[in-house]
Parts: C-alpha cells; sequence; structure tokens
C-alpha cells in the first residue's frame, strides 16, 4: 500500500526543489548583512566573480562549521572592486574576513548560492588591524621581535643581497642611485628576485631569504625594495611567517617597501625601514659617509693631539732652554761679582802691603839716618883705622902702630905710644 | 702609501685608530713613538678611505657565485 502510495504521490525533483525554492524565496525575501570568510575566489572572463564563503570554529580554525557558495554579479562587481581597493589598499582575496550585503539564491541546478549586492570594508579593515595586531603580539612574544633591528650595521656595509622583482622600476632606482653616489663609494650587489606583490609574495620572498642565507658570508646588509606597481597590495608584508623570517633573518634587512599608509609588521621588525627603493639607496650611502666621517675625525684629532703633544714639548724644551741659559747667565754674573770682589780685595790688599813696606821702609831709613856716621861724626864721634881696618878695641893696638883718624872733614895719622 | 697587507678589515683599522686617540687622550704614548703613531695613522685612514670606494676582490666574489 505504501509503495502504491508513494508512486501516485510523488513530486519530481524538479517539484520538490520548486517547492524548497518557493518557501526560501518567500522567507528570505529581503537582503541581509552577514560576515564570512574568503575560501575561495575568482573572477570570470564575463566580468562576475566567484567565492565561496566560510565561517570557521572560533577555537579550531581547520574546523568549517558553515560554507556556501556566493557571486557578485558584473553589474555589482566592477563597483565593488574598486570601492573595496580604495577603502583598504587591497583587493579581496583568500583568507579575508568581509561582511557583505547578499541576498539568498537558490536554483535548482545549482543549489543554495548568495548573491553580494554590497560590502562594508571597514569591517575587513577592522579584521586585518585585529589580525596585524596579532600578530604584532605574537612576534614580541616569540621573543623575536627586536631580533634584527638590534644587530649592528656592517663595517663597512657595502655587500648588498638586494629582494626585489627584477623588473621593478624601483630596483632600477635603487641600483642607479648606489651607481651614482657624489661620493665615489664603491657597493656590490646582487639581485635576488622575487615576486613582492599578491599572493605568493610571502612564500617567494622567503625563499629569496633562504638563498641569501646560503651565502650569507658574502654579504653585509640584505635590502628588501618594492616599488613601481601599480597596485597597493601590502598584506603580504603584514604576514607572520615572512615577518618572523625577517625579524630573525642574521644580517640586518632595510626594507623600501613604498607604501603611503602606516609601516607595515616587516617594516617594524627590520632593521632600518626606509620609504622607498631609492631612500634605501640614501641610507647606504649616508651610513658610508657617516663612516668615512668619522675615520676622518679620529684621524685628525690624532693629528691634532700628535701636535698638540709636540707642541707642548716643544715648549717645555724652549722653558728648559731658556732656564738653562738664564742659570748659566746667572752663574756668570755671580763669578763675574765674585772675581770683581777679589779683584777689589786683591787690591786692598796690595795697597796695604805696600803702605806697610813704605812705612817700614820709612822706619829703617830713620834708624839708618840715626844711626849714619856722618851724623855721629857731625856729634863729634870719630873712629880710627889700622891699615884701613876699623879698630874695635884697645887690645889690637900695640906702641908703634900707625893708626888714622876720621873726623868729620878729615883725617890725621899719628903713632900708638 | 699604506702597507695593506698588516691591516686585517676596516673594522680593525677603525678600532687601531680609536685605540691610538685613547693612548693620546690618557698621555700613555711616549714621545719616541709620535712620529710612528702619526705614520699609522695616516695608513689607517688612508686604507679606510680606499676601502669604501675601491672593488676589493671580496667585492667581487660575490657578483660572481
Amino acid at each position: 500500500m505504501d509503495v502504491i502510495d508513494c508512486v501516485e504521490n510523488h513530486l519530481s525533483l524538479k517539484e520538490f526543489l520548486q517547492n524548497v525554492k518557493s518557501v526560501l524565496s518567500k522567507s528570505f525575501a529581503s537582503s541581509y548583512w552577514i560576515s564570512a570568510e574568503i575560501s575561495e575566489i575568482r573572477e570570470n572572463a564575463n566580468g562576475h566573480c566567484y567565492l565561496e564563503l566560510i565561517e570557521k570554529n572560533e577555537n579550531s580554525q581547520s574546523i568549517i562549521e558553515a560554507k556556501i557558495r556566493a557571486i557578485i554579479y558584473s553589474n555589482y562587481y566592477g563597483m565593488i572592486k574598486i570601492f573595496f581597493q580604495n577603502e583598504t589598499g587591497s583587493e579581496l582575496k583568500v583568507g579575508m574576513k568581509i561582511l557583505v550585503k547578499v541576498t539568498l539564491s537558490y536554483s535548482e541546478i545549482y543549489g543554495l548560492s548568495c548573491s553580494i549586492l554590497s560590502i562594508d570594508p571597514t569591517f575587513t579593515l577592522g579584521d586585518l588591524a585585529k589580525r596585524r595586531r596579532e600578530t604584532i603580539r605574537q612576534l614580541k612574544e616569540d621573543g623575536i621581535w627586536e631580533m634584527n633591528s638590534s644587530l649592528p650595521l656592517g663595517v663597512p656595509t657595502q655587500r648588498i643581497a638586494v629582494i626585489s622583482s627584477a623588473t621593478a622600476a624601483g630596483y632600477g632606482d635603487f641600483c642607479n642611485q648606489l651607481e651614482n653616489n657624489k661620493y665615489g663609494f664603491c657597493f656590490c650587489y646582487k639581485l635576488f628576485p622575487s615576486i613582492v606583490q599578491g599572493d605568493k609574495a610571502v612564500s617567494s620572498i622567503i625563499s629569496a631569504l633562504h638563498s641569501i642565507f646560503d651565502e650569507i658570508d658574502n654579504f653585509d646588509v640584505v635590502v628588501l625594495i618594492r616599488g613601481g606597481g601599480a597596485t597597493t597590495d601590502l598584506l603580504a608584508f603584514d604576514d607572520y611567517d615572512l615577518a618572523s623570517e625577517v625579524a630573525q633573518f642574521p644580517l640586518p634587512i632595510i626594507t623600501g617597501i613604498g607604501h603611503e599608509r602606516d609601516e607595515s609588521v616587516v617594516d617594524m621588525v627590520a632593521h632600518t625601514r626606509c620609504k622607498t627603493p631609492t631612500a634605501v639607496a640614501t641610507f647606504l650611502i649616508d651610513t658610508m659617509l657617516n663612516l668615512e666621517t668619522k675615520v676622518l675625525s679620529v684621524g685628525q684629532e690624532i693629528m691634532f693631539r700628535l701636535s698638540n703633544i709636540t707642541t707642548e714639548y716643544n715648549q717645555i724644551l724652549d722653558k728648559k732652554l731658556l732656564l738653562i741659559k738664564q742659570n748659566i747667565a746667572q752663574r756668570l754674573l755671580q763669578e763675574e761679582v765674585a772675581i770683581e770682589r777679589s779683584m777689589l780685595h786683591i787690591r786692598s790688599l796690595i795697597k796695604q802691603k805696600m803702605s806697610d813696606e813704605l812705612h817700614r821702609l820709612e822706619l829703617k831709613e830713620n834708624t839708618l839716618t840715626y844711626l849714619s856716621p856722618h851724623r855721629l861724626m857731625s856729634m863729634g864721634y870719630s873712629f880710627a883705622t889700622k891699615n884701613g881696618k876699623v879698630i874695635r878695641s884697645s887690645k889690637e893696638l900695640k906702641s908703634g902702630d900707625e893708626i888714622e883718624t876720621f873726623f868729620m872733614d878729615n883725617s890725621v895719622t899719628s903713632i900708638v905710644k | 702609501m699604506a702597507k695593506k697587507t698588516d691591516i686585517k678589515n676596516y673594522e680593525a683599522a677603525m678600532e687601531e685608530l680609536e685605540e691610538i686617540l685613547r693612548s693620546l687622550e690618557s698621555n700613555e704614548l711616549k714621545i719616541d713613538d709620535l712620529t710612528k703613531n702619526a705614520k699609522r695613522a695616516t695608513e689607517l685612514v688612508e686604507y679606510c678611505k680606499n676601502k669604501l670606494r675601491s672593488t676589493s676582490e671580496e667585492l667581487n666574489k660575490i657578483m660572481e657565485s
């Protein structure tokens, strides 16, 4: 009986699904704002954009708890795409959380899907900012946040590994700036070509970093530049994996990613952030200039001090020489004074001696005068001689001797009786 | 010309320069060594200036690999 019943009362698939469609379209007639994550997205040649929207378990990212196909018809897509990009600086892409206004549609053939009519980019921005904060927090928690920025810059920083797209205008600017620096500094750089925007940027840059690591002894510094492209898609530079690699890279990394909005997480963990590739080149040239200025100033300081010391010692020598001269002059003067004094002394001694001598002479003269025969004879004394000899005693005489007696005026001869 | 053979690298040259300066500042330098030090300082400065400007073998190496 059941079987007969079924045979008579069944619906065809189409009828059944038409019923479903009818109920759904009555129950979900209006549009709804829903939040979801994009798990797939592709643009079709006809200008429609096909997506798959999902919601993951809050605690476990691998568990998908809801999923639906979605479409943005070309008449909406053109506008939504530009609006979203202008507001967020990024294209719609896998992994992004979006808040969209949808209507539910049901097709008997394709099943349930959403049609996206509008998007609220502030939701995505909020989510991106939240994820960015999360990435920063994680890097700090890992203890690697300041690892690259605390590395010392090589002395000198001359050997440069460049990560860039080979064809980027920014790379050309960078090379040009380095090669034509007005100070004549020599730089050597090697390009490690990489995709620096879009979905593949993260893995491509990480693989370039690994290639540099393989010959790390050849380089002093890594430069990560991007520029010249039209797109402003920079999400890759907020990626945890890339930021983690950059933070832990053993050579200082200098970024010149070239963008207007706030610096990316990669900029933050890098050694030095410059705005553009040209600015990176300028930074490297300035670093060399600072090095040279330092060397020159130390050299000058040494020469200045050396010449100061020489001057100082010359002055000391001059002073000593002057002292010696003064000493000698002083001594000479003293000697002269001493000599002069001696001379005076000698002179006075001589004078004294002469006067003494004169005095003695006078005394003698007086004595002589006193004792002179002439004087005695004038007083009445006379003397007698025998045979020319003075007679001093009568004993020398005998009778008959002839003697001559002398007086003042003449002499007489007489005979002794 | 500076003798390059006895200067290890830029950093070592810079350190030696600063060492000379230190010994000058602290009056450790003997008068007999003044000329020697002046000559050495000139050599070191010359070496550093050259190092920043000339392409050494070491630098060329990275382009070959």
